[in-house]
């Protein structure tokens, strides 16, 4: 059915564009159009308007040294089928160059500039063509293969030499800044505050420059890039097994998670059968991983709008997940338990006992976190009817995961594009209706429930089934073919994505990591302006943000 | 003992001892600086047990143990907290407006510290048994607005300037039900005068309910217990120094010692609060009084029915969160407001039953 | 507009978790035990190691460096074992590398230094079993304290607790 479709809708395209565009269906029945630069727009605008494709669900670039190319990599989504279609841009690599994606997407800003900063492709027309993670005055653009210059350092301010160094100024001219004027005086009415880099409720270092106007927000401008690490780089260096750890600390509340995008994508690409047992306790492991980063979720909103308690509660039971992550794998944050081909061991004989007695205190103790934060009237009158978060701003922004659920809309890649075994198992997609910041934070206590649901089932597969090998044949020194491929799983945090490049070596030749935190940020100044400073914070507290996911 | 039917403070007991061996002159000056030495003391001894005793309930509330190591059972943490704040340099951040910025902690700490002169302790230690006492007490408590407002604009801090704005729209608007609140007891009472308004509360109806005002006034009490949360800042009122928005809000650039007296000020304003609250409503110091040691007794009383209070507000700042600021403001105008106009009227009634019953 | 009734019942949940036993292990006087495969501070056994450099290319940050030659037996022998931890992810690669059980991973925690310098270890030469003639003398050694863990048992391959 999906390949007739696909001719289908190949053909349409063809028709369409005369010149400029071949199309390819790759192995896993995604249609790849390589467009010629000059068109890509016009393509997009296409694909968004007359084939429902809503979403710009990624945007990176891979650099080809050999043929002298650096390909845009344009990957789009129509979140009710779901489908996805790739619309790759090949560009002269001595003078990249392309139109912005912007107009169409608005969600592709900072993924264009992120492009700008790792491969020097210039996006015409872009509003903002600024570096997104490496510091002002870095020079060359890091993903190239070609770049060497790995001394550099940022520049060094002198602390008694420069007491105030106005950021707000030039660098990050706010949008509008001389709204307010005219009050009389001339002055300004609005005043800015850095909320950030080190802010008790910036999740990390999250940076965001906030105009007020008393209490109320005018606008806002989200600087992130402060806890960057270069992770994608850095693993081009690494073999394909030696990846895993690195995953980790991307989004370190979900490490499981992170593990499983992986290796599902390095096990496509090479073609590695995984054992039964082993899937089934890589479900068990993320859904636990996923109760765990929820818990902290949930917890963060209550303890941003001033309820210091019950995060306390939930570090008590995130503290027993921990400790069944460090009865399989040894380690309790970082966890690097799954292998490419399965796991790194079986389970030990006291795990399932443990996590049955976990599974049943659980349900009491949801109930008390709703007792003490969700029941408190306060806390309602905080979050609800407070931001609200349209369909509509929804897909122009790509948010994914508890956010866009909280829209209304039913996309949940477990099930709308099952991967691993979710589709054997009984669940539902909880949903919102207002898209306030109370949908953020109930979504989750009820995702919570769903969890512990796939958790009981894959106990009871795990005992049916009974021993069984946790790891595939895989080669210790795995030299995937040639070629690409792209798994997205649904992780705690929205839809996250594993985009791996193959030369045919050891290392991965790109490894692409598509941050669902870091384009859901970008929604921030829309949703929260108007709202009050302590809204600001309910609402970036609902965004759960990860800074190791968004600056990687 | 002198007579506490005449409502005499410790005032004239100790000027008198002291005027029969030097001139009345001096031993005014020398009791009134005593007096705020005392309270000094007070208020520093009572910061160092609440400090302890909040962290040891919210700890415990939240499924921890709070300090355990320093001293015996953590007693002597805060004792070391407070050394730690007094060795440490005094910084005054550059830009700051420093007559303003100096001043604010003295004035909030000043504040809170008239308050004391008015709380009677026992029926014989009452500062100053001032006619206006309940007058006294709602103008200093409001005073401490200003010390914050201060702090905040002194600072030089965005944060701190927001936190101190918003803490002088949360003192004001929580000042007027809270006066309404207490206007019930001091209806019932017929006088303004703390230690007079204890003394009404003396006896008991059918001999077993002590005839405190919390039994004719408890919508005043709830009133004036949710004002008082919000007149020291605690929780579901904590905008003003709102960690997870403002940092620390208006004492966000003030460290070592004046940050200690901010804290000190925090503390001993939640302690006067409650001992507010024990004099208007729960029978301030009366008690069964034991045959050993009967001065002794009132106190005890006094000061166990203040803990129980400030205990509640502990509790409640560990279970409740922060209000927005406009909920907040709505909170207090549109629910407390007429809530306490229609406690007036109850208390008003009230009165004329009591006149009726009583002839 | 609220009532208050959960405000209320939120606090009866704090009231009735207060007098609860909390759930703290006081940590310098009380200590929890770490699970058998805990990922902490390495232990290495160089009379077991057979210099196969199988944890030196497993370890994805090049902590590990193995020196070796040839002996007179034609084999491998160390001769040489650095690890520089200030890199170290502590993912357990190298350890699950190893055949032989020459390195394994402890539960010691307390891994922090003052300086960096510290964390570049290495195996003391005099506890390096000279190449022809194997000698029986243990000699783990661990990040912090070397001395400590001399006495362990060397036939032992779990990790002591």
């Amino acid at each position: 059915m999906k390949t007739k479709d696909v001719e289908k809708k190949k053909a349409a395209l063809l028709r369409r564009f005369t010149e400029g565009v071949t199309l390819e269906l790759a192995k896993d029945g995604v249609l790849e159009a390589v467009v010629a630069p000059p068109q890509v727009v016009e393509v997009l605008q296409t694909l968004k308007e007359d084939y429902d494709f809503h979403q710009l669900h990624d945007l990176t670039a891979v650099d080809y040294i050999k043929d002298n190319q650096i390909t845009v990599v344009y990957r789009l989504m129509n979140l009710e089928k779901p489908d996805m279609m790739v619309v790759k841009a090949p560009l002269d690599r001595s003078q990249p160059e392309v139109a912005t994606a912007t107009e169409v997407y608005p969600a592709a800003n900072w993924l264009e500039r992120e492009v700008y900063d790792y491969f020097g492709v210039r996006f015409t027309g872009h509003p903002n063509l600024t570096r997104m993670m490496m510091w002002e005055g870095f020079e060359g653009h890091p993903f190239r293969k070609d770049f060497a210059a790995f001394d550099q350092s940022p520049p060094d301010y002198d602390p008694l030499e420069t007491t105030y160094v106005d950021f707000t100024e030039g660098r990050l001219q706010l949008t509008d800044i001389s709204r307010g004027n005219g009050n009389g005086n001339g002055a300004p009415r609005t005043f800015i505050i850095n909320f950030g880099p080190q802010h008790p409720s910036m999740h990390g270092v999250f940076r965001a420059v906030v105009e007020l106007d008393g209490e109320t927000i005018v606008d806002l401008r989200p600087v992130v890039g402060y806890l960057h690490r270069g992770l994608e780089k850095i693993v081009e260096k690494r073999t394909w097994a030696q990846v895993v750890p690195y995953t980790d600390r991307t989004d370190y509340l979900a490490a499981m998670n992170n593990n499983h995008v992986y290796v599902l994508a390095v096990e496509k690409l090479a073609g590695i059968e995984v054992p039964l047992r082993a899937e089934l306790i890589r479900v068990l492991m993320t859904e636990l991983n996923r109760i765990h980063s929820h818990l902290m979720a949930v917890g963060c909103i209550g303890m941003d709008c001033g309820a210091t308690t019950p995060i306390m509660y939930m570090w008590r039971e995130r503290e027993k997940i921990y400790e069944l992550f460090e009865m399989v794998c040894g380690g309790r944050l970082l966890t690097t338990y799954f292998r490419i081909g399965g796991v790194a061991r079986d389970l030990p004989d006291e795990f399932l006992p443990r996590l049955k007695k976990l599974l049943k205190e659980m349900p009491k103790n949801i109930e008390q976190y709703n007792n003490i934060l969700s029941g408190n009237e306060i806390f309602q009158m905080r979050l609800k009817k407070v931001a609200h978060l349209t369909k509509e701003m929804a897909l122009k922004y790509s948010i994914t995961g508890p956010m866009l659920r909280a829209t209304g809309m039913n996309y949940d890649v477990r099930k709308n594009d099952p991967y691993s075994l979710y589709n054997q198992f009984d669940f539902k997609v909880p949903l919102g209706k207002n898209g306030d910041a109370w949908d953020f934070y109930w979504l989750r206590i009820l995702e919570m429930w769903q969890s512990l649901k796939i958790i009981h089932q894959a106990v009871k597969y795990l005992e049916e089934t009974g021993p069984g090998p946790v790891m595939g044949k895989v080669s210790k020194a795995l030299k995937p073919a040639a070629g690409e491929a792209y798994v997205h799983i649904e992780s705690p945090k929205g839809d996250l994505g594993c985009y791996l490049v193959s030369d045919g070596g050891p290392n991965p030749y790109r490894f692409r990591w598509r941050p669902p935190l870091f384009i859901n940020l970008q929604s921030l100044p829309e949703v929260v302006r108007g709202w009050k400073i302590a809204d600001f914070i309910a609402i970036f507290a609902g965004y759960d943000a990860v800074m190791g996911e968004v600056d990687r | 003992m002198p007579d506490v039917a005449q409502g005499l403070g410790a005032y004239e007991v100790v000027v008198e001892w002291l005027n029969s061996f030097m001139p009345q002159w001096l031993a005014e000056v020398l009791y009134r600086v005593g007096a705020g030495l005392l309270i000094m003391i007070l208020i520093a001894t009572l910061a160092l047990v609440l400090v302890y005793v909040l962290r040891k309930v919210i700890g415990h509330m939240q499924c921890r143990l709070g300090p355990r190591v320093t001293g015996p059972f953590g007693l002597l943490q805060t004792a070391a907290d407070a050394l730690k704040l007094m060795q440490k340099e005094d910084i005054i951040p550059s830009n700051v407006d420093r007559f303003i910025y100096i001043l604010a902690p003295y004035l909030t700490f000043f504040s809170c510290g008239m308050i004391f002169m008015v709380l009677p302790l026992s029926p014989t230690w009452i500062l100053n048994d001032l006619d206006v006492g309940v007058l006294f007490f709602i103008a200093f408590g409001s005073l401490a607005g200003f010390g914050l407002l201060m702090a905040g604009f002194g600072s030089n801090n965005k944060y701190s300037l927001v936190g101190g704005m918003r803490s002088v729209a949360q003192v004001v608007s929580y000042e007027v039900p809270m006066v309404l609140a207490l206007l019930g007891s001091v209806m019932l009472a017929g006088s303004l005068s703390t230690h007079q308004i204890v003394l009404a509360q003396e006896g008991s109806w059918l001999g077993f309910i002590p005839k405190w005002f919390i039994f004719l006034q408890p919508l005043g009490f709830v009133i004036y217990f949710l004002c008082g949360l919000a007149e020291t800042g605690q929780t579901p009122f904590d905008l003003p120094e709102g960690e997870s928005e403002l940092i620390a809000g208006y004492q966000s650039e003030y460290s070592g010692m004046r940050f200690a007296l901010f804290y000190l000020a925090e503390f001993g304003n939640a302690f006067a609060i409650a001992a507010m609250a024990t004099t208007l409503f729960l029978g301030g110091w009366h008690g069964p009084v034991f045959s050993f040691l009967p001065w002794l007794w009132p106190f005890v009383w006094f000061m166990a029915k203040a803990l129980a209070v400030t205990f509640c507000m502990m509790w409640v700042r560990s279970t409740w969160l922060r209000f927005r600021i406009d909920q907040m403001m709505d909170f207090a105008w549109k629910i407390l407001v007429p809530l306490s106009l229609l406690n007036i009227f109850i208390s008003a009634g009230e009165v004329a039953i009591i006149r009726w019953i009583g002839g | 507009m609220a009532h208050g009734r959960g405000a209320l019942r939120g606090l009866r949940v704090t009231m009735g978790v207060m007098l609860t036993k909390p759930i703290t292990v006081e940590y310098p006087f009380k200590t929890i035990k770490f699970a058998p495969v805990y990922r902490g501070g390495f232990c290495f056994y160089p009379e077991r190691c057979i210099a196969c450099q199988l944890c030196q290319n497993a370890c994805p940050n090049r902590v590990i460096t193995v020196e070796r030659e040839r002996g007179a037996d034609k084999k491998m022998h160390l001769t040489g074992y650095k690890m520089d931890l200030q890199y170290c992810l502590y993912c357990g690669f190298c350890v699950e590398a190893c055949n032989k059980d020459a390195l394994v991973m402890t539960d010691q925690i307390k891994l922090a230094t003052y300086e960096r310098n510290v964390l570049k270890v290495e195996v003391p030469e005099q506890l390096i079993p000279a190449p022809p003639p194997v000698t029986a003398a243990s000699a783990p050694v661990a990040p912090a304290k070397t001395a400590e863990s001399k006495s362990k048992d060397a036939g032992k391959s779990e990790v002591s607790q």
